[in-house]
């Protein structure tokens, strides 16, 4: 069974070049979602294995949206891992201290991304 | 008549000096042997939002640091004023709502035939400073994500194409590829680059300083920069002594692969890059020494500038960014050393950096308590 990843973030190319990257290198099955409320949405109805999360976005940002995901008894327990453009050490601690389970920055290495990803969760590919 | 002279001109002066120091912006307060406030200028009153009757009388410390908010008992302000000792800096001061405010001050003690008679302080409210320094801040972290979110799309589609994700690309459109991600890759190091070097000259990025052992950081700058030098068939040499250092041991690491790399990309292949470590009497110096094409002498200075090459086509060939030399200068700067190039012979470049055995009180960092971590 292929890993199921959701991307939430607010930039269209960043969701296309991120999904095919995870589809062409590891073949893992991606949804996509344009905004911390559709995300929402999007993870209760289909419960991914991992959600990928932009952190600033119009509206609701990351760190909100991880919040309101917590919250959520059906998402809840969805490993969350912010992936970001704010690379500075006070912003670095910040997110930390959020409680997702990792974090990794843009620009990322399309040929590794699904690797660290799995790395990150702990997950054993082939 | 004579007296009544005299008496006019000491009236004059004292209007001249009331005058003066009603019309400075600073804040004055002038402070007796006693450490109690003795006279107040119309601006340090408005600073310290008191009328002046108030103020008088007050010991000084209490005034500005009152006992409710408690400023530790190496408080270097109270220390100035009990030892009645010269002092300059940065402080919070505390107004009677007790909100506070930034400060710069200078105390200077007043002595008469050798007695401390009391001191003089004036001081700033430096609050707008700090509030440009905070937007540059923000400027600074708004900027770095602007520019990286295009380049990760850029990078990402390239990277997928260049390795024939996507299809079997022709063998000149895979070298373009090539090219394509290799400098997208240098943009990213250049914007880390600018960044880095904008936040340390600014002082937003201060140094931690504990006991270093820069031998064993040189092995770890080496071991990094081992991939690097196989690929180019360079040899690298390691030759030191165990030295201990006071210093931000992140920051030295990035200084020594730096100038690692720089002796990497600059050496012929079969050539030696060889680490040194002697000390002295007053500290340690570290140099890194290749046998590649060298630096004229009139560019041995202007090379540590910023975007300064020796040639033209370096940047393009050696994929640098033109910012390293720069860094490494304001990492050792800041731990209160100097760097240094020199020209090995006939053949090569020799990098120096001296660091004090102890972190000098003119850098920019904080002091941790020694020891290694």
């Amino acid at each position: 069974m292929p890993r199921r990843i959701l991307i939430i973030d607010d930039e269209d190319d960043i969701r296309e070049v991120a999904a095919l990257s995870l589809e062409t290198v590891a073949g893992w099955d991606v949804m996509m979602a344009p905004s911390g409320a559709a995300g929402i949405v999007k993870a209760q109805e289909h419960r991914p294995d991992a959600i990928l999360l932009d952190v600033m976005m119009p509206m609701m940002d990351g760190p909100t949206t991880f919040r309101e995901l917590r919250a959520l008894p059906e998402t809840a327990n969805i490993p969350v891992i912010l992936l970001t453009a704010k690379v500075q050490a006070a912003d670095q601690k910040r997110f930390s201290d959020l409680g997702v389970s990792a974090v990794m920055f843009k620009p990322f290495d399309p040929l590794t991304l699904a690797g660290d990803i799995a790395r990150a969760l702990g997950w054993t590919e082939q | 008549m004579a007296r009544a002279g005299q008496e006019a001109r000491l009236r004059q002066l004292d209007r001249q000096r009331a005058f003066i120091l009603s019309s400075v912006a600073d804040g004055i307060i002038g402070v007796d042997s006693a450490n109690r406030i003795a006279f107040v200028n119309p601006a340090a009153a408005r600073l310290l939002e008191a009328p002046e009757p108030e103020l008088i009388g007050r010991d000084i410390h209490e005034m500005l640091h009152p006992p409710s908010v408690g400023c530790g008992p190496s408080c270097a302000t109270r220390r100035a004023f009990l030892a009645s000792e010269g002092a300059a800096g940065q402080d919070v001061y505390h107004r009677e709502s007790l909100r506070s405010f930034p400060v710069e001050f200078a105390l200077m003690p007043m002595v008469e035939e050798g007695e401390p008679v009391g001191s003089v302080l004036s001081f700033r409210d430096i609050s707008q400073r700090y509030a440009l320094d905070h937007m540059k801040d923000e400027f600074i972290s708004t900027v770095s994500h602007e520019l990286r979110t295009p380049l990760t799309s850029i990078r990402g589609a390239l990277g997928l194409l260049s390795a024939g994700m996507l299809g079997k690309v022709s063998d000149k459109a895979s070298n373009l590829l090539r090219i394509a991600v290799s400098n997208s890759d240098r943009l990213v190091r250049l914007i880390n680059d600018i960044l880095d070097l904008e936040r340390m000259q600014s002082g937003r990025a201060p140094l931690t300083f504990r006991g270093v052992a820069l031998e064993d950081l040189s092995r770890q700058a080496m071991e990094a920069m081992q991939p690097m030098a196989d690929a180019g068939n360079v040899h690298l040499l390691c030759d030191t002594v165990p030295a201990h250092v006071e210093a931000d041991g992140d920051r030295l690491l990035q200084v020594l692969t730096n100038l690692l790399s720089n002796a990497i990309k600059f050496s012929p292949p079969q050539s030696i890059v060889r680490t040194t470590i002697s000390r002295s009497s007053d500290g340690v110096t570290l140099s890194v020494i290749d046998q590649g094409r060298g630096i004229p002498a009139d560019k041995l200075e202007t090379i540590f500038d910023r975007f300064q090459q020796v040639d033209a086509s370096d940047s393009r060939q050696k994929g640098g960014t033109g910012l390293g030399l720069a860094i490494c200068r304001t990492i050792v700067q800041q731990h209160g050393g100097r760097i240094w190039a020199e020209q090995n012979g006939s053949q090569g470049s020799i990098f120096r950096v001296f660091l004090p055995e102890r972190a000098s009180l003119s850098a920019t960092g904080e002091e941790v308590a020694s020891g290694t971590s």
